[in-house]
């Protein structure tokens, strides 16, 4: 009888210790990109969108990185689930796995468009075929590069390609989704990436006046200021 | 009957010996094979099931070297090396009018194979299509030959050798075949200095004055995907270009950046061979680019409309940074050469 209640106490502790855990780890959430061109699915490699400066285009490229993810209380506390940078590729489709994150309900989503300046150096993001494929060179200021947006576009009869590339610490976007969401278990959460606004709000991008963008601090300016109103958080957790 | 069931037991005992016996005659004998390069590499990612073994690796330098590889096939009598020569950082040797032959080096990390892109994936993908569609290999030649079936059994433990195990041994040999002692890595290590020629063309190199690094950027020299650089204005469908794989228009004239790593010994360039000298190629980026729709806007961008146009010291000095790249000790290793 004795040895019957001792198992039955280990259970329960067992039990406790495990709810416990998932207070004190948190839950985890999966970060599911959704690209789109002012709501239409991306479709890569066909020239089918329409740029606010009036050039049919296409997406052949889109690599990017999104870091330091926070999140805003109701109180106004921030806490940072995740300071890492995240390698994005449209065409592969990945998505950003965030960990420990806290329960509670929170009324902004934060995160930055780029790599903080305390990882922009080469060798601070590990040495994956992605990440090095980024490199920005040394004698351009070093790191990565932060965005490679590329494809083709027209230009009356003329088709022509683009490259928007942009890195540099000035270029860093600190992205917020004032929209009210609440974690009381693992699950997933959607932001939308809407490709159009990377061209349009508050700059227009005129790929005809310029269709490459790295090392012209002026445009790669433009182009990030762009990014803040490029992406909205579709599906809460 | 307690003896009896001593008995069921000793019998027992004896079949799951003579069966371990059995097992033990295709028994791996294959030891952790480890590759070095310097930590600025990216990771090299090797499949759980085909690691890295000094006799896997020996294996595939053998299949390498050997005619064996082709018997019967459409390449009857060549091997891999009849193509690629070490001296040449394992491509063809220049020859008048010859074709070019992208060089067997630090493929490990490539995921992209051949100029168009044919085959894409893992060293096992590539190296299976190389078997079974390249040189077909004749199984039944290699499982004959004095050596061989001992050599497979150590490095995998089969008794068997298929197309599957011929490519994971030249895998394992291609992941062997890295270079990573130039002058430029000695530089990036603090071993060795740049001339100031060789400096100016690093800087031409690494920045939009001559915007080489976003193709070609280190420390591989290539970022593995496929690019129209401007050689010709006009669609030709003989070319086999990357929309010959793709069936997409928006890849034609495209094929891939070939690492720069020992460039100065892997002439002729471009796919088809057309320039026989490094100063060739630069003067092609320099002045030569030509227009078409899926040109890469690298070439004609803002400022660049007309090519690059670098001083004759400038191209020197690009040309002069290009050399720095070369890796003597990779092309002179008698490790990677012949074990025959």
């Amino acid at each position: 009888m004795r040895q019957l209640s001792l198992l039955f106490l280990s259970v329960i502790i067992a039990f406790a210790l495990h709810g416990c855990k998932k207070d004190e780890l948190g839950y985890t959430l999966t970060v599911l990109p959704h690209y789109h061109v002012d709501g239409q699915d991306l479709v890569l490699d066909t020239i089918m969108y329409q740029d606010a400066a009036g050039n049919p285009y296409s997406v052949n490229k889109l690599r990017y990185y999104l870091s330091n993810f926070r999140f805003v209380r109701n109180d106004n506390s921030e806490v940072t689930v995740d300071g890492g940078a995240f390698f994005m590729d449209a065409r592969e489709g990945n998505n950003i796995t965030l960990q420990d994150v806290p329960a509670g309900s929170f009324k902004e989503l934060k995160f930055n468009f780029g790599i903080p300046s305390n990882l922009n150096i080469y060798g601070n993001l590990p040495n994956t075929s992605e990440n090095v494929g980024m490199v920005w060179p040394e004698q351009m200021g070093g790191g990565y590069h932060f965005m490679k947006f590329e494809g083709y576009f027209r230009s009356g009869s003329q088709t022509d390609g683009y490259a928007i590339h942009v890195g540099n610490n000035a270029c860093l976007a600190d992205i917020s989704i004032a929209t009210s969401f609440d974690v009381d278990a693992d699950g997933s959460m959607t932001i939308g990436f809407n490709l159009n606004e990377i061209l349009a709000n508050p700059n227009t991008f005129d790929m005809d006046s310029g269709n490459y963008t790295m090392g012209i601090m002026p445009a790669m300016l433009e182009i990030s200021a762009n990014m803040h109103n490029a992406f909205t958080l579709e599906q809460t957790p | 009957m307690k003896n009896f069931h001593w008995s069921v037991f000793l019998l027992l005992g004896f079949f799951f010996t003579s069966c371990e016996k059995e097992e033990n005659l295709c028994e791996a004998n294959a030891h952790p094979y480890n590759l070095d390069f310097p930590d600025y590499f990216p990771i090299l990612n090797v499949p759980n099931d085909n690691p890295l073994t000094e006799e896997g690796v020996q294996l595939g330098r053998r299949l390498y070297y050997d005619p064996l590889l082709s018997s019967g096939g459409p390449n009857d009598g060549l091997s891999c090396s009849s193509c690629h020569f070490q001296s040449n950082s394992f491509s063809v040797p220049a020859t008048p009018g010859g074709s070019s032959v992208l060089p067997h080096v630090n493929l490990g990390w490539n995921h992209n194979f051949l100029w168009n892109g044919k085959v894409s994936g893992t060293m096992e993908d590539i190296m299976m299509f190389e078997v079974q569609e390249f040189f077909e290999v004749d199984l039944d030649v290699l499982k004959n030959h004095g050596a061989y079936p001992e050599r497979f059994k150590n490095a995998f433990g089969s008794c068997e050798i298929t197309d599957e195990l011929v490519a994971k041994a030249l895998a394992q040999w291609f992941r062997r075949m890295k270079s990573s002692n130039s002058k430029f890595d000695r530089y990036q290590q603090g071993l060795e200095q740049l001339s100031n020629e060789e400096l100016n063309g690093m800087t031409i190199f690494f920045t939009e004055k001559g915007d080489c690094f976003h193709c070609h950027g280190p420390p591989l020299f290539t970022n593995n995907e496929f690019h129209n650089i401007g050689l010709d204005s006009v669609y030709d469908p003989t070319a086999k270009d990357r929309s010959y794989i793709t069936g997409s228009p928006y890849d034609r004239l495209k094929f891939k950046a070939p690492t720069l790593r020992n460039v100065e010994l892997t002439a002729p360039y471009m796919h088809d061979g057309r320039f026989a000298t490094l100063e060739e190629v630069v003067e092609h980026y320099n002045s030569g680019v030509l227009r078409s729709a899926t040109v890469d806007p690298i070439m004609t961008k803002p400022g660049k409309e007309y090519g690059l146009q670098l001083t004759q010291q400038e191209k020197d000095d690009l040309v002069a940074f290009l050399k720095t790249l070369t890796d003597w000790e990779f092309v002179s290793d008698t490790a990677l050469a012949s074990p025959f």
